[in-house]
C-alpha cells in the first residue's frame, strides 16, 4: 500500500462519490481510500476532539476509526452510511479510551477550568470562544456528542439523532437539554461574551 | 435579563474554538495503514494438529465396549450362554466359591443355631 493517503488528502477536489471510493476501497484501493481520508478526516478528528475534550490521544484514536474502516470496508453497506457510522466509530473509540485511562476520568464531568485568562495577553475573541468549548466540554458526554454534531460539524438533526442511534424526538430532547445547560454555564458570563462577539464585528 | 437567548447561544456556539487537524495526520495514518497491511500479510498459521492417531487410538478403545454389547444383545435375546462359555454359568460360579472357602451358607446357618463354636 504505497498510496499516498498523506499527499492525497492535500490534493484539490474530488468528485467520487462515497459508494465509488467505498467499493475502491475494498478493492484495496488505496489511493481512493485516501481521498475517503480527506473527505473525512477532520469530522472524524473534531468529535474525537470534543469527546475526549481536546486530549493529545485524539489524533491517534481519529486514525483508529480510519484503520478500522480500511481493515474491513464492506461493512459499510450503504455508501449513505459512512459519515455517521465514522462518527459512531470515532464516538465509541473515544469512550473505550476513557475506560482505558489508568486514572478514570469521568467522561461527564471532567475538570475543566474556566478560569478567564488575562485580557491584556489573549484577546477577546479567543477567550469567548474557549469558554465556550470549556463549557461544551463539561456537559455530559452524549449531550456533547450532540451538540458537536450539530453546532460544529453541521449535522442535520435526522442525520446526528442516526449517528446516535436515537429517534429524532429523543435526539431533539437531548439537544435541548444540552442547551439549556449551556446557557446555565454561559449565562454568567452573557455581557463579556456577547462584547466579545460584538468587537468581532 | 441575564439569561442566554436562543439567537446568541447559537452565535456564541459559532464561535467555539474548533481543533485543527495536526499537521502529519496523514502521513502518521499511511504509516500505520502500511502497517497494519504488512502485519496482516505476515500472518504463520500453525501446523494443523495431526489428530489421526487420536482417532484410531478412540476406535479401539470402543471395540471392546460394543463387542460386550452386542454379545449382551445375543444372551439377551438367545435366553442362554454359548455352549462354549456354559462352565461359566452362575451356578458353577457358586460351586467354585463354595470350594475356595470352608465356610458357607450353611455353616452359616449352624453358627446361628450354637451347632459352631
Amino acid at each position: 500500500m504505497k498510496a499516498d493517503v498523506a499527499t492525497l488528502t492535500l490534493s484539490g477536489l474530488h468528485h467520487e462519490s462515497d459508494a465509488d471510493l467505498l467499493a475502491a476501497a475494498v478493492r484495496r484501493d488505496a489511493k481512493a481510500f485516501g481521498r475517503l481520508v480527506a473527505r473525512y478526516h477532520a469530522l472524524v478528528f473534531h468529535v474525537v476532539w470534543h469527546l475526549t475534550k481536546g486530549h493529545a490521544e485524539a489524533e491517534d484514536i481519529a486514525q483508529e476509526a480510519f484503520l478500522k474502516l480500511w481493515n474491513n470496508p464492506s461493512q459499510i453497506r450503504e455508501a449513505a452510511a459512512l459519515k455517521g457510522w465514522l462518527t459512531r466509530v470515532a464516538h465509541n473509540l473515544a469512550m473505550d479510551w476513557f475506560r482505558k485511562q489508568p486514572v478514570q476520568v469521568s467522561a461527564d464531568a471532567a475538570d475543566v477550568s474556566d478560569d478567564r485568562p488575562d485580557a491584556e495577553s489573549r484577546m477577546q475573541k479567543h477567550w469567548a470562544g474557549e469558554r465556550i468549548t470549556k463549557a461544551v466540554h463539561r456537559l455530559p458526554e452524549r449531550q456533547r456528542f450532540a451538540v458537536t454534531l450539530v453546532h460544529f460539524e453541521h449535522f442535520t438533526q435526522a442525520d446526528a439523532a442516526a449517528a446516535m442511534e436515537l429517534s429524532v424526538d429523543a435526539f431533539e430532547s437531548l439537544l435541548a437539554r444540552a442547551r439549556r445547560a449551556l446557557k446555565d454555564q454561559l449565562s454568567g458570563d452573557r455581557q463579556d461574551l456577547l462584547a466579545a462577539l460584538t468587537e468581532e464585528g | 435579563m441575564n439569561t442566554l437567548s436562543d439567537n446568541e447561544l447559537d452565535r456564541l456556539l459559532a464561535t467555539a474554538k474548533q481543533p485543527e487537524v495536526p499537521r502529519g495526520f496523514a502521513e502518521r495514518l499511511q504509516a500505520r495503514l502500511e502497517n497494519a497491511d504488512a502485519a496482516n500479510t505476515s500472518v504463520v498459521t500453525f501446523p494443523q494438529r495431526n489428530t489421526t492417531g487420536v482417532a484410531r487410538r478412540l476406535w479401539l478403545s470402543a471395540l471392546p465396549l460394543a463387542a460386550s454389547l452386542v454379545f449382551g444383545i445375543w444372551v439377551g435375546a438367545n435366553g442362554s450362554l454359548p455352549e462354549s462359555l456354559a462352565g461359566l454359568t452362575p451356578t458353577a460360579v457358586t460351586d467354585a466359591a463354595d470350594q475356595l472357602f470352608d465356610i458357607g451358607i450353611e455353616d452359616t446357618e449352624s453358627f446361628v443355631n450354637g451347632e459352631l463354636s
